[in-house]
């Protein structure tokens, strides 16, 4: 079912309109608006200050906007906290790694499954006895490929494996929405590759939103740019046209 | 009676005097805490100490002036001496770790305590320039509580001064604002932290021996200041020495006419008070803090 | 890497030392007893801080001032009211929660040392109130305090030996309720929020609602040992909510082990067979408990059982 990216429509699923943030003086995010339709693979870029985190932070409910709406679905978000908006569709994923690193692999997708649910269901089930909550972890597990690594402590894995598993927390939250905070930051060429193969198995029902730094994981996984620079939009269009673009190239683009 | 001018003049200035000691207490208190996001749950055993050392040297030598000099320089030696063993020791772990072992010090400082002066509570009298009365509203009233109002006020200037104006102070001022640049920036953040410290352990001495002639000298004395001093550093906002004044200053009028006036609710209005600083405002009524 | 037992072990251990007191309990002389019942109500006190403290990560300087008012509550029902215990009880637990409810819904909006410090504050207001109000006695505290009445099935309780007993199946009956909520999910998510509560907020959980909960449940069953504690001194005093008493039952959750809770179990056994000890010696013997928990902290802070455990984890690894 493909969606016009162009136009905001039914298929919308996230329409963010005029966000502004400020830090006292510094105005980080000024009047942001963009759009994400189903299916989306929708990058952000921008050169570091530029606010991207910002307006993660924004939409994911972290930090208030000072102004502007966030509407998911139809619905006015903007007053929605962290967790109604996660139970709404939302979910994001974390730049550093932000992860249970006591427990192993298997229990931390297991905690994502879990964290939704209220304290009175989930103090009537033993842990050992949620059967299908581990067989869903598993598959999800084998989605980022780490299946092999289910026993292993967390604080112990190799930094590819931990990016990986942030995606995998984030999907275990069977998000709408998906905001992917920079996910193969630091990561080697061969572990890049396979994050990549991994965001292209999602479904395309998903729509995902992504910060990105390498240009090479823009063009390969996104069919839209959205470029930022100083807390504005600066250019928005596909990647193609975002490399074309003179505005771009002076700015942030110099090495394509 | 509750309502008379001069009752009213007494409290004021009762609760001013309160706010003396509880600043000497919290400046040390906030400007590490500031410093380092580490809080030294036995502030309150070095001001017990203060009072204790300084009852040994008023005993021993029969002069005021010379426990005031001296009892605090011992009580900053004391906390240097911990810093460079126990708590450096604990530098390494986690902020909780070491104020748990500040926790447990301050069981080791009570029974210290009983263990070289006994169990009984003291007083010692106050200095002889300042044993008399001044008159207030055409009342009486001890001269020696102006002489703490009077202190805490030229430290709080000396402090002022010293951090605006001098190198270390500028250190300080960094530290503060943002830690990790300020060693980025090559500050010698670690010595400024000690001296600061060593500095801050002095005053809490020195609010001990300026509190004994006025309050009892008694193990436990160290917990009910505690409390309220944590309440004026979180009012103050960490770092804050202006804040830790204004806080001193609530604090200590807060608790002087609430104890007057409503003494069930008093200690009940103060905590909330804290409470509702620390979800409200919590880099407190006057943040240096840029976030 | 095959996975280590963890929870086995514990239960194992928990087993092992409430065998042990049921031994001693056969031989115990009058003293033993008494010592029997005090091991045994301290350790639900220490346990029901490391739900508070050791699973859910919410370190409290305050925890007497539950155990203080489940304690006042007995004492004020039974002895100035004349309620019968029976009904004292569970009032006085009620009660708690109540109060452990209120304090929480703004307390668990802070976190580490700011936690702290207000659990501080809270310690001090219940205990102050205790000392100023007359009704309950003031500084002089309140006497007269009954034990259950069992004598419908025939056991009075005024005998030691049957208190010790009842006190340790108490013991007992808390771990197993305990062990159950840690091996549930409940357990598992509140062990995610001790790892990382921002990143649970960030899966949608309620990270509040869990805290509340934990913090509630920990205080009635600190109100529980406080009773037990009320009837069994047949006094209570305002010191059982002093800052020094919350400071001791913290030290026996770290010394026996925190977030494992068999080893506040241990650790309330080695407190109070130690100040029984050390008293006989020297007047001072907070001073050296004040020693040994610095000497735990600095050692790593995992305490006896802690320390036992990764014994035993680090054979478990080398064998396989």
């Amino acid at each position: 079912m493909a969606c016009s990216k162009k136009l905001v429509g039914d298929c919308t699923m996230l329409n963010v309109n005029n966000l502004s943030k400020s830090f006292g003086a510094l105005q980080v995010t000024q009047g942001v608006s963009f759009h994400l339709n189903k299916g989306a693979r929708h990058a952000l870029v921008g050169p570091n200050g530029a606010g991207k985190t910002t307006l993660f932070n924004i939409l994911s409910g972290e930090l208030a906007p000072d102004s502007g709406r966030i509407i998911f679905e139809g619905t006015d978000i903007t007053s929605y906290n962290r967790w109604r908006r996660v139970r709404a569709g939302i979910s994001r994923s974390f730049q550093g790694s932000n992860l249970f690193l006591e427990s192993s692999v298997l229990e931390n997708i297991i905690l994502a499954l879990l964290a939704c649910r209220s304290p009175a269901t989930n103090v009537l089930k033993k842990l050992n006895s949620e059967k299908a909550l581990k067989e869903k972890a598993v598959v999800i597990a084998t989605k980022v490929g780490l299946k092999d690594q289910l026993a292993e402590k967390v604080g112990d894995l190799a930094y590819g494996s931990q990016r990986q598993l942030e995606v995998a927390l984030v999907l275990a939250l069977s998000p709408k929405v998906m905001l992917l905070d920079e996910p193969t930051a630091g990561m080697s060429l061969v572990e890049k590759k396979e994050m990549l193969s991994i965001i292209e198995s999602l479904s395309t029902n998903l729509s995902i939103l992504i910060i990105e730094h390498d240009m090479d994981v823009v063009f390969h996984v996104s069919n839209w740019v959205t470029v930022l620079d100083d807390g504005k939009i600066l250019f928005e269009g596909t990647p193609e046209d975002a490399r074309k673009s003179d505005e771009v190239r002076s700015r942030y683009l110099s090495e394509v | 009676m509750l309502f008379e001018p001069t009752f009213l003049a007494n409290q004021f200035l009762n609760g001013l005097q309160l706010a003396s000691l509880l600043f000497l207490l919290s400046v040390g208190l906030t400007v590490v805490y500031g410093l380092m996001n580490f809080i030294n749950l036995a502030h309150g055993t070095l001001y017990m100490l203060g009072a204790y050392i300084g009852l040994s040297i008023v005993r021993m030598t029969g002069s005021f002036w010379i426990a005031f000099l001296v009892a605090p320089i011992v009580v900053a030696g004391l906390g240097a001496i911990a810093q460079a063993t126990v708590l450096r020791w604990a530098g390494n772990t986690d902020p909780m770790k070491q104020v748990l072992i500040t926790f447990g010090l301050v069981f080791i400082g009570l029974d210290a305590v009983r263990y070289f002066w006994g169990d009984y509570s003291y007083s010692i009298p106050s200095p002889m320039i300042f044993a008399g009365t001044v008159s207030v509203w055409g009342e009486p009233y001890p001269s020696y509580r102006l002489f703490v109002v009077g202190l805490g006020l030229l430290v709080f200037l000396v402090l002022y001064f010293g951090l605006e104006r001098t190198r270390l102070g500028a250190v300080v001022r960094a530290g503060v604002d943002d830690q990790e640049m300020a060693v980025a920036l090559g500050l010698d953040i670690k010595t400024a932290y000690f001296l600061v410290f060593c500095v801050g352990c002095g005053l809490a001495g020195l609010a001990g021996v300026v509190a004994a002639p006025v309050l009892s000298v008694y193990p436990g004395m160290d917990m009910s200041v505690l409390i309220l001093t944590l309440i004026v550093v979180v009012m103050g906002g960490p770092g804050s020495l202006r804040g830790a004044a204004l806080g001193a200053l609530l604090i200590g009028m807060l608790q002087t006419f609430g104890q007057v006036f409503v003494p069930a609710l008093a200690s009940i209005v103060v905590y909330m008070l804290m409470v509702g600083v620390l979800l409200l405002r919590p880099h407190g009524l006057l943040p240096i803090r840029a976030k | 890497m095959q996975n280590f037992p963890e929870q086995q072990l514990r239960d194992a251990v928990a087993i092992i030392v409430i065998c042990i007191g049921l031994l001693v309990w056969f031989n115990a002389g009058f003293f033993g007893h008494e010592l029997l019942a005090q091991i045994a109500i301290l350790a639900i006190f220490a346990m029901s801080l490391d739900l508070l403290a050791g699973y859910s990560g919410q370190v409290s300087l305050g925890h007497a001032a539950f155990f203080g008012t489940g304690a006042y509550g007995t004492a004020a029902l039974t002895a100035i009211w004349g309620w019968p215990l029976s009904v004292a009880m569970p009032i006085s637990i009620i009660i708690t929660a109540g109060l452990a409810f209120c304090v929480a819904i703004f307390a668990v909006r802070l976190s580490g040392i700011f936690f702290l410090m207000v659990t501080l504050a809270i310690g001090e207001v219940f205990h102050s109130f205790f000392f100023r109000v007359r009704v309950f006695g003031g500084d002089d505290g309140l006497g007269g305090i009954p034990r259950l009445d069992l004598g419908a099935i025939g056991i009075d309780l005024l005998s030691p030996i049957s208190f010790s007993m009842f006190t340790l199946i108490t013991v007992a009956l808390v771990y197993w309720g305990l062990s159950y909520i840690s091996r549930s999910s409940f357990g598992a998510v509140i062990s995610g929020i001790r790892q990382n509560e921002s990143r649970m907020a960030a899966l949608g959980c309620k990270v509040r609602s869990y805290k509340v909960w934990t913090f509630t449940v920990a205080a009635c069953l600190a109100a529980l040992a406080g009773s037990l504690s009320a009837q069994h001194d047949g006094f209570v005093s305002p010191d059982l909510l002093s800052w020094t008493a919350s400071g001791e039952v913290l030290i026996v959750v770290i010394v026996g082990g925190m977030s494992s809770l068999v080893g506040p179990i241990i650790g309330a056994v080695v407190v109070v067979l130690l100040a029984h000890y050390v008293s006989g010696l020297t007047n001072y013997w907070m001073f050296f408990m004040g020693l040994f928990f610095v000497a735990v902290v600095l050692a790593g802070g995992q305490g006896i059982y802690g320390l036992f455990e990764k014994t035993c984890r680090r054979l478990h690894n080398v064998k396989r």
